[in-house]
């Protein structure tokens, strides 16, 4: 598979269960390693490097089960994320912590144990906590599945306000409502490999997307 | 540079936690002895909170359960008994220098670090009982004393010790008090939590793990050499001892809340005395209550007894005021 993410660049990922989606950000964010080929990072290769080197360098993810803290207070939660990830100077991490709950509404919880955050809320927070590095590509694991559409509008809302702040992001996503709301382009994964890539309005029409989708269409 | 990691993000109420802490032991420690004339025991009991904080480090912090974790105080132990004996070299130094073995050797052991769960505790088990056979082998006699023990009674003195005991054992709590209110506490409990999201918050795991780990292997060396001082002569059996020096410890962590700070000196306080009581009754039976006791914890309160205990406080002192 080849695939570039440039710098500006919003791209959605779609595809089937299990066509490897959740397994290139795994890939990406160093959770795994490639058993082959070469992973590019504004030119240099990363292929080896830990996952905090390369939270360090700018690579941040959400997972699609939230992984937060859960022994831990909301705003502890953020504070480790801006003090070990890439914001040098900590003079203002009080603010920069105040900002990011309030952009993903977890003010109110920040003094709540993130274990008793419901989903939507731990999804919100994994979000946070990849926010506080300062990720120059953010990765989005399936963020609006199992919220319901007024949930979805407001994520697809933060996350267009989210790609102000970060060069590139990657929205994997199984709904297709949020995925046209947050971006245009998207490339479609079947079995590992790329089997489109090009806007959303016309992946839709697709022979091989359809076929991926909804089965082998009957040629008349 | 990582080590600006290591000062306090928020100094505030520290001071109250540190009285709260040196206080009681103090009385005790001065006190204790008067009442029960024993010295030994609270000169044990300073070793054991030792030991206590020790593994909280480790176990209480980062969630990694060293099942073998009595070896650094016995290497402790043995570093500064050898260095008295053949190098003639002072009591202070031999202990300091006897705590630094015990940190090496746990850097030569940090690749264990890369295992989890049941595997790392084994493994730590494994490496207890390997570097018992080295320092008990008859082919060391002329530096460990082998199997035979190893005696330096020329420097002992059991009240400079017990002193010097006392004192680092409160130390040593407030080392833990430390860590705990500093950033590379919340660092390690982030690891306890995920160890693998925590990497993508920017912490590496396996490098705040070993600084762990190499704290806790210091402490307890130290712990290793003041005990060893105290007896003056020693078998292997004496300071290498899983039940004794380990599985006791763990007890007395869960027992009193494992990751807190005041959990491991209340748990060991108060099993240690029960333990030395019960032992004047039915010296057979201890470890069969210890061994019930050890799996009702886990079972039924894994958390140990520090939450009552800070429910109690907070009756007596009530929040507002000094707090």
């Amino acid at each position: 598979m080849d695939l570039s993410l440039y710098s500006g660049e919003t791209l959605g990922l779609i595809g089937p269960n299990g066509s490897g989606k959740t397994t290139l950000i795994n890939v990406v964010s160093g959770l795994l390693y490639a058993d082959g080929g070469s992973l590019l990072f504004y030119g240099s290769r990363i292929d080896r490097m830990s996952p905090h080197r390369r939270s360090h360098l700018g690579i941040n993810r959400t997972f699609q089960i939230p992984h937060p803290f859960y022994g831990l207070t909301v705003r502890e939660n953020v504070d480790i994320a801006l003090l070990f990830g890439r914001m040098k100077k900590r003079t203002d991490l009080e603010q920069k912590s105040e900002d990011i709950l309030k952009l993903t509404g977890l003010s109110e919880l920040s003094e709540h144990r993130a274990g008793s955050l419901n989903t939507s809320q731990k999804k919100m927070l994994d979000l946070a906590k990849a926010l506080a590095t300062e990720p120059r590509i953010l990765l989005i694991d399936e963020l609006a599945a199992g919220l319901n559409s007024n949930e979805t509008e407001v994520v697809a809302g933060l996350l267009r306000e989210v790609k102000k702040n970060v060069d590139a992001m990657l929205v994997v996503e199984h709904v297709m409502n949020f995925i046209k709301k947050v971006t245009e382009d998207v490339v479609v994964f079947d079995a590992g490999k790329v089997i489109f890539s090009g806007r959303f309005a016309d992946a839709v029409r697709d022979g091989r997307v359809r076929e991926v989708y909804l089965g082998t269409v009957r040629s008349s | 540079m990582n080590f600006r990691r290591f000062f306090l993000s928020n100094p505030k109420k520290i001071s109250t936690d540190a009285a709260l802490l040196i206080v009681p032991l103090a009385a005790l420690f001065i006190l204790g002895p008067m009442v029960i004339t024993n010295q030994a025991i609270f000169m044990e009991l300073a070793v054991y909170i030792m030991l206590a904080d020790a593994l909280n480090i480790v176990y209480g912090f980062t969630g990694y359960l060293p099942f073998g974790f009595g070896v650094f105080f016995a290497v402790g132990a043995y570093g500064t008994a050898i260095l008295i004996t053949h190098d003639a070299w002072p009591v202070g130094a031999s202990i300091i220098a006897g705590a630094c073995f015990a940190a090496l050797l746990s850097l030569l052991f940090t690749p264990m670090l890369r295992l989890s769960g049941a595997y790392f505790a084994i493994s730590s088990m494994a490496a207890f009982e390997a570097v018992y056979l080295i320092f008990s082998n008859t082919q060391l006699t002329f530096l460990t004393g082998g199997p035979y023990g190893i005696t330096f009674t020329q420097v002992y003195n059991p009240n400079l010790d017990y002193m010097i005991a006392a004192i680092l054992a409160a130390v040593s709590a407030l080392v833990v008090l430390l860590i705990s209110k500093s950033t590379f506490g919340i660092a390690l409990r982030a690891i306890r939590e995920d160890r693998f999201a925590v990497e993508l918050s920017g912490v590496s795991s396996l490098r705040y793990r070993t600084y762990a780990w190499l704290i806790s292997s210091f402490v307890s060396g130290i712990a290793g050499g003041l005990y060893g001082w105290y007896l003056g002569f020693f078998y292997p059996e004496a300071v290498f001892s899983l039940t004794d020096f380990s599985v006791l410890v763990i007890i007395f962590v869960l027992f009193g809340g494992r990751g807190t700070v005041y959990g491991p000196v209340i748990g060991t306080v108060i099993l240690f005395l029960a333990y030395q009581l019960l032992s004047l009754y039915s010296a057979n039976l201890l470890l069969i209550i210890f061994g019930v006791l050890l799996v009702l914890l886990v079972l039924f309160i894994p958390n140990g007894i520090e939450p009552l205990f800070r429910k109690i406080v907070k009756t007596i002192f009530p929040p507002g005021g000094s707090d």
